[in-house]
């Protein structure tokens, strides 16, 4: 019984300050003290929510932008996660590409907007070429001192216990690296939203940074407020699934 | 009287000396690490299902000497055979347990023990952690298990390759005195029940007193003493007996500090 009240506490106790500032702000709107041209009530931002979801634009423009960032975090994360593990592995490809990443990887990937808006045009390539850009350094650069840094003694070990070639990779090698793997992909899935959200704002014709931003053009304080809620909402959720890959995939550190 | 206490294994040792195989045979042995020279010419001969324990100052080499018979190293010259066989890499006879235990976070412990081994010796696995008392604890991760127990799973991990050598690098150094008492014990019974090889390195010398048949002194990169222990088992260390090796290892050891500080001091006198 008591148990079951800490764990009720431990579930709401992070909620009690967003729901303070909501109520807080709901008051005052309400009061007049904010005015609905600088910052639109919370009920008329849900009630514009609700309206949009039953045109069904909300639902085209959230879907559009979560495939552009799950396919660019996909594509990035992969190929940083290949590169990462190659050139901490192989002596032969570190030297080959290592500096070349490093190089890439000071460049700010959004300095390349106008380069890419030339090349790919405004559509979905753009986007997500963008965000598997800023995806793949993090994830790239944690995996390899992941792999370089696991405990030497370790590999010893193994290697002393027979394990050689893929055996030693998949038993020690890998689960060694991968609390540093889940700081990088941790990491980028803060990236990925960063990049999606200037990318569609600056250019797009579709997905909730489009949404703000032609919501500027008529002066819809509610739907420009209920886009950065989103973003807010898929930044929380994204967070929590990377805790939950941490819990699973770290049990043996808990 | 001593002699008819003695384990029978020691007796064959002595008996049929000649008949009895070497287990490992150390020639010339010299290792560098860059201008360091550790280990310089050492010859030793360790005979099948001998234990030996070798002790000496920190940086004397031993634990090279170790890594050098489990082939972790390479040597710079001399010859190493195992089994009438020379050292080429891996030594695939023997099971190395080190001072930290090494055991991989990420795994169980049941699944510690079992690494490098196929599939469905999960069995034998569980059947080497009960000989070490740890069956309940199969299903833990290593970070619950206190420092004694770390160790047990390291021993069970080495054991169940069924090694015909074990090689120990101050597998206890770390543990607390009654915890290393009784992996002491834990150590001579396994030892005495399966007829492997051991060799112990140690910087406790009561510890290799207690435990082996042979207690190997290394000083200056060669063996200065290599001393047989004709004790039974298991050993006194009240018994006057165990006392006396122990004082005459220690004094080998301690005679060669003091020769050194007569030296420091005859320095320093002659310096201004």
């Amino acid at each position: 019984m008591l148990s079951k009240i800490k764990e009720m506490k431990l579930t709401v106790i992070p909620w009690f300050i967003p729901l303070v500032l909501l109520l807080g702000w709901q008051f005052f709107s309400w009061i007049g003290v904010i005015p609905e041209r600088i910052l639109p009530a919370p009920t008329s931002v849900f009630s514009s929510a609700i309206e949009l979801t039953s045109s069904g634009e909300l639902f085209s423009h959230v879907s559009i932008s979560l495939t552009r960032a799950l396919v660019g975090f996909l594509i990035g994360g992969i190929i940083g996660f290949l590169f990462g593990l190659f050139n901490g592995v192989f002596r032969i490809a570190d030297l080959l590409f290592d500096t070349s990443i490093q190089m890439l990887r000071n460049i700010p990937h959004l300095a390349l907007i106008p380069l890419v808006i030339l090349w790919f045009g405004i559509d979905e390539t753009s986007k997500i070429f963008l965000v598997a850009l800023g995806v793949l350094f993090p994830v790239y650069i944690n995996t390899y001192h992941g792999i370089k840094y696991v405990d030497k003694s370790l590999i010893e070990m193994g290697k002393a216990y027979g394990l050689k070639g893929t055996a030693l990779f998949f038993h020690v090698i890998l689960p060694g690296a991968m609390s540093s793997i889940l700081v990088g992909v941790r990491f980028s899935l803060g990236v990925m939203w960063l990049t999606l959200i200037v990318a569609e704002t600056i250019s797009a014709h579709s997905g909730i940074g489009y949404m703000a931003m032609n919501a500027r053009e008529f002066m819809q304080m509610d739907v420009i407020v209920l886009s950065i809620v989103l973003y807010a909402l898929f930044g929380k959720l994204s967070d929590v699934i990377a805790r939950y890959l941490e819990r699973r995939l770290l049990r043996w550190n808990m | 009287m001593e002699y008819v206490m003695e384990r029978k294994k020691l007796e064959d040792d002595v008996s049929v000396l000649s008949d009895q195989k070497n287990h490992i045979v150390l020639k010339s042995l010299v290792k560098q690490y860059g201008d360091r020279t550790v280990l310089q010419g050492l010859d030793l001969e360790v005979k099948k299902g001998e234990f030996i324990a070798i002790v000496g100052k920190s940086g004397c080499g031993k634990s090279t000497l170790l890594r050098l018979i489990a082939g972790l190293e390479e040597m710079n010259s001399g010859e190493i055979r195992i089994n009438d066989k020379p050292l080429k890499q891996l030594n695939e006879h023997a099971r190395i347990m080190f001072q930290d235990g090494r055991l991989l976070p990420w795994k169980r412990v049941i699944d510690n023990v079992c690494l490098g081994l196929p599939k469905h010796s999960r069995q034998k696995a569980k059947i080497v952690l009960t000989r070490v008392g740890l069956a309940e604890r199969m299903k833990e991760f290593p970070s619950k298990l206190s420092g004694g127990q770390k160790q047990r799973v390291a021993l069970a991990r080495a054991l169940v390759h069924d090694p015909s050598l074990l090689l120990l690098d101050e597998p206890l150094g770390a543990l607390d005195a009654l915890t290393r008492m009784e992996m002491q014990g834990l150590i001579e019974s396994l030892w005495q029940n399966n007829s492997f090889t051991s060799i112990l390195v140690t910087h406790d010398v009561e510890e290799a007193v207690a435990l082996a048949d042979r207690v190997i002194l290394i000083e200056d990169g060669k063996i200065k003493l290599n001393q047989p222990i004709h004790l039974p088992r298991p050993r006194q260390r009240t018994h006057p007996a165990f006392a006396m090796h122990l004082e005459e290892i220690l004094e080998q050891i301690m005679h060669q500090n003091q020769r050194k500080d007569y030296v420091m001091q005859d320095i320093k006198s002659i310096s201004p």
